[in-house]
């Protein structure tokens, strides 16, 4: 079903229920039927959705006159009926008389209930809906990160746990299917396509025999029309996926959901684990993540319980790989919905409190328009009162108006929010999960117009109802009394406190979200962002041939990357080449890469804290320029000794050896294998500007013992043409003609996108400041305006005693500037204690420093100054002769 | 009886060619006022409602349509109806031509 007609049939779900079952289906039908033949679409359906609502009030004018619902009124005042319709029009008219104003709450409306809904749209898709997922609610995370196929295993013994599924990713080279590409691959166990309710658009899925060592291969659809044209006779075809051949068995639905928390937002190759005896037994390969369903009497308290069994089990049998410094490794288990959106829940749940301030905002504007307006129609209330209207239909037109305003505020507000997510989406960094199916639909549609009826009702009705409950008075007296008496007055001003209290708010965070994100941009991160270049790559390498081993060999594959180093670097302006398991700023997968280990320093106090470990060669100090502070480099010829030399950090010098010249010469065992320490790096921020100096290891990439599915090179450069790119590949290409260079990124770019998170939240808040500033700006300048013009008699008294005009000027500055000063007092302490909300977002030691508050509030007060200049003007100018007469 | 609606009136006009759905009906009238009466689902089905209590059409289904499909055709009362406001419409008109033809200024 198309979104048109989604949104219609939500449409008629409002329809009177009678009318809803004769002609409900019809109606869709008629439109699906409009919409398939129609040369312009979008006008058939904006045709059907303009004059849906007309026709819907008169349904339900109909349905409830015909109720039997007893007409209150005489009936020389016509029939219920034709009551309603009155009042309809009558509003209607009211508010078409006043352009300015029925069009000003609208605006308000719109841009208030447009940004919550925008929010909110986001919120409801990444957080509020459940995963569409066969018994989502029992479907649980276990372990923190990766397991290896044996504590996978080792899970099984929970009883709590009906069904476990397993997947790990990486990238893969593909071939045998036109050009070579590079593919996402996920290897997931036998029960994970169940566990999921996947279903086959063609062939069939994995299944547990495919897992004892069939090559099958499963295509993803996007994969499956993409490259093979979603050709139908792809099933039973082989294809190579890092040079090994697989059977495609089947092309996985269209419409299924990936399970973000545990394959990521993409994956173009399914396949099962590899069954070799290697592989299923080594507890170093720690690669997948894993899920499990509860069985339905099961709490996850239970499975908790089971983890710890678990966890502290497997660490009394194997010590060295499931304890560390502070004790047992522990298995947390978390719902499934928590392990998916954990990372966003708190910054959305922040920015929808943000739309929040400024939707209060905008009603408090709503508020003052309305009591502006009330002025004008004290009269009209009254005449109609003395014409013997109730009180009771007074309200309800009140009521009705408010209804039409809000109905009109909440669709301007829907198409503010249709743009809005958009940009949000656009502009908001990567990694938001769920974010495919984010889009404004029938749902929202209803949230927007429920927001924004109630905020007009209660910023718009609500303090009209004095003029329908006639308090007004007679007819004869003039329309001050009720408006302008005392507690209008007051309700305005502390309307004016609340939105400078609430704007301060939203302005002091702006500025704190900025101060973090330009703080972290002049961050040292230790190495070069500048001329170098990244590509990631993967080399496979065939499996060894006979002697009992079925793993492919290290020293072939360090030969063939080697030679890519060499090709690359006879590239004319290449000043240097190096390679390492990873580079700077390079997460995989949202997680910092590189094994996390914890070496062993014989005879010294181990600082018992994991250090990244960081593959590369000798000139990955050259290149990124970090200073050694102690000996050197490793020279290539010395990697081949034994120990082999390594780098260490200066934090991790300085905690085990005190200081960096004491480290050199020094050693330590990593997993077994003994190392000389040769030199002592600079410390870096490896992963970004806002991650600590972390301890870090640095030993020769040929000393790893297997073949490693990827690697990526970095490439020392000058130059920026756009031939550089073709260049590198060809230099690649000439002696690895098959592999894939999917990607050529520089690590300036990848600076740049490190802050980008930073950017995004201080745009986000300084355009809602920004817009809150602008309506405190209007509704002070309103308010005082308001006051000038009410109290024009006693100003023209003042003048004609002999005040001088410069002294109305300043009286009416200073009401200004104290309402101001009392909503600042407030907005302070609110946005000090609501800073606790974002401090997660902040950046840096005294985030949420005094400075920033100090600048935001005179920011504020100059708005203030601004605003009450005009109405300060007009006090001034006031003509005495004039203001005495009229009135 | 107080004057049918443009739209009534091309609708019962359109059913007096055979019984129509509602598409057909919105296709029907489209062409016979050459475009100018452009109809949507809400309006179409609130005015076939009342027609029908009315007892100007009737609901019927064809032999081999789907059974959620359902047409409309005119009754015996709805063609009178039909009849009579042309007529009508036919002397109101007769009676503006000749002042049309004098070119008031």
């Amino acid at each position: 079903m198309t979104g048109y007609l989604r949104a219609y049939r939500a449409l008629i779900a409002l329809l009177p229920r009678s009318v809803r079952l004769h002609d409900g289906d019809e109606m869709l039908r008629t439109l699906e039927e409009q919409l398939a033949h129609a040369p312009n679409r979008r006008a058939v359906a904006w045709r059907a959705f303009l004059r849906f609502p007309k026709v819907l009030a008169l349904e339900w004018r109909d349905v409830l006159v015909s109720g039997g619902i007893p007409a209150p009124l005489p009936v020389s005042r016509g029939s219920h009926m034709d009551a309603v319709t009155r009042m309809l029009k009558q509003s209607g008219r009211s508010l078409v008389r006043t352009p300015v104003f029925s069009l000003s709450v609208v605006l308000l409306l719109g841009v208030g209930v447009g940004s919550v809904t925008a929010i909110f749209t986001v919120v409801d898709h990444v957080l509020l809906r459940g995963l569409p997922y066969p018994a989502a609610e029992r479907l649980v995370g276990i372990g923190d990160g990766v397991h290896s196929m044996p504590a996978m295993r080792d899970f099984e013994a929970m009883q709590s746990i009906e069904t476990w599924a397993g997947a790990a990713t990486d990238e893969a080279n593909l071939t045998g299917a036109g050009d070579p590409l590079r593919v996402r691959q996920a290897i997931v166990t036998d029960g994970f396509f169940p566990m999921f309710g996947a279903r086959a658009a063609i062939g069939r899925l994995l299944q547990p025999a495919d897992s004892r060592g069939a090559a099958t291969a499963v295509l993803s659809y996007g994969m499956w029309v993409r490259v093979f044209g979603g050709d139908t006779s792809v099933v039973g075809r082989t294809i190579r996926i890092n040079d090994a051949p697989m059977t495609v068995v089947g092309v996985v639905d269209g419409r299924f959901a990936l399970p973000e928390a545990l394959v990521g937002t993409s994956v173009d190759v399914w396949s099962p684990p590899d069954p070799s005896e290697d592989y299923m037994t080594n507890r170093d390969y720690w690669m997948f993540r894993v899920a499990g369903r509860l069985r339905e009497a099961a709490t996850i308290e239970q499975a908790r319980q089971e983890a710890k069994g678990v966890a502290s089990a497997r660490a009394r049998e194997f010590p060295t790989k499931y304890t560390n410094s502070r004790g047992i490794i522990e298995l947390p288990v978390r719902t499934f919905d928590e392990m998916t959106t954990g990372g966003v829940e708190r910054p959305l749940k922040v920015f929808l409190g943000a739309v929040t301030l400024l939707l209060l905002v905008a009603g408090a504007n709503v508020t003052h328009l309305i009591l502006a307006r009330g002025v004008a129609r004290v009269r009209e209330m009254a005449l109609r009162r003395a014409l013997g209207a109730r009180t009771r239909s007074l309200i309800a037109q009140l009521l009705v108006e408010s209804g039409l305003l809000g109905v009109t505020g909440g669709l301007v507000g829907v198409a503010i929010a249709y743009v809005g997510v958009r940009a949000f989406l656009i502009l908001a960094p990567a990694g938001l999960p769920r974010a495919a199916t984010i889009g404004v639909d029938a749902r929202v549609l209803l949230f927007a117009a429920g927001v924004g009826l109630i905020t007009a009702i209660v910023f718009g009705l609500v303090p009209a109802l004095p003029l329908a409950r006639g308090s007004g008075g007679p007819l004869r007296e003039s329309g001050r009394s009720v408006t302008s008496g005392r507690s209008a007055q007051r309700l305005r001003n502390a309307l004016v406190v609340g939105e400078v209290a609430l704007s301060l708010v939203l302005v002091v965070q702006a500025g704190w979200l900025l101060r973090s994100f330009i703080r972290m941009q002049h961050e040292e991160l230790g190495f070069r962002t500048t001329g170098i270049v990244t590509m990631p790559m993967s080399i496979p390498v065939a499996r060894r041939a006979g002697a009992g081993s079925d793993a492919p060999d290290p020293a072939v594959w360090y030969q063939r990357v080697d030679a890519v180093r060499e090709s690359l670097a006879r590239t004319p302006g290449v000043q240097g080449v190096t390679f390492g398991l990873t580079m700077p700023l390079e997460w995989v997968g949202g997680v910092q890469c590189c094994w996390s280990t914890r070496p062993d320093f014989p005879g010294r106090d181990s600082p018992e804290r994991p250090s990244a470990t960081h593959h590369v060669t000798e000139d990955f100090f050259a290149i990124f320029a970090i200073r050694m502070l102690a000996g050197e480099a490793w020279s290539h010829s010395a990697t081949m000794e034994s120990p082999a030399p390594a780098v260490v950090s200066a934090q991790l010098a300085r905690q085990v050896f005190g200081d960096a010249a004491a480290a050199v010469g020094g050693a330590f065992t990593l997993d077994q294998k003994q190392y000389r320490i040769v030199g002592v790096a600079a410390d870096t921020r490896h992963y970004g500007a806002d991650q600590p100096y972390g301890t870090a290891i640095y030993i020769p990439m040929n000393t790893i013992p297997l073949v490693p599915a990827n690697v990526t090179i970095a490439v020392r450069t000058d130059r920026t043409d756009d031939a550089l790119a073709a260049d590198l590949r060809a230099a690649v290409w000439q002696v690895e003609p098959s592999v894939p260079v999917p990607t050529i990124r520089s690590i300036a770019e990848a600076a740049r996108r490190d802050t980008a998170h930073r950017q995004f939240d201080a745009m986000l808040f300084g355009t809602f400041s920004v817009i809150a500033l602008l309506l405190v700006a209007g509704g002070l300048a309103g308010t005082l305006l308001y006051m000038v013009s009410q109290q024009r008699r006693s100003l023209g008294i003042r003048l004609a005693l002999g005040a001088t005009p410069r002294a109305l000027e300043r009286s009416v500055l200073t009401s200004g500037i104290a309402l101001a000063a009392a909503g600042v007092l407030l907005g302070a302490l609110g946005a000090w204690f609501s800073g606790k909300l974002i401090e997660a977002r902040l950046f840096g030691a005294e985030a949420r420093d005094m400075q920033t508050l100090a600048i935001a509030v005179s920011v504020l007060m100059v708005v203030a100054l601004a605003a009450s200049w005009i109405p300060a003007r007009r006090a001034a100018l006031t003509n005495p002769m004039e203001s005495l007469r009229s009135d | 009886m107080r004057p049918l609606a443009p739209r009534d009136l091309l609708v019962l006009a359109v059913l007096t060619d055979g019984p129509q759905h509602g598409y057909g009906i919105i296709k029907a009238v489209e062409e016979r006022s050459s475009h100018d009466v452009l109809l949507d689902p809400a309006n179409l089905y609130r005015s076939l409602r009342r027609m029908e209590a009315d007892g100007w059409i009737d609901e019927m289904r064809r032999a081999g349509d789907d059974d959620r499909r359902r047409t409309y055709r005119i009754t015996p009362r709805g063609r009178g109806i039909l009849t009579s406001e042309v007529t009508r419409l036919e002397s109101l008109l007769r009676g503006l031509r000749p002042s049309l033809a004098g070119g008031k200024r």
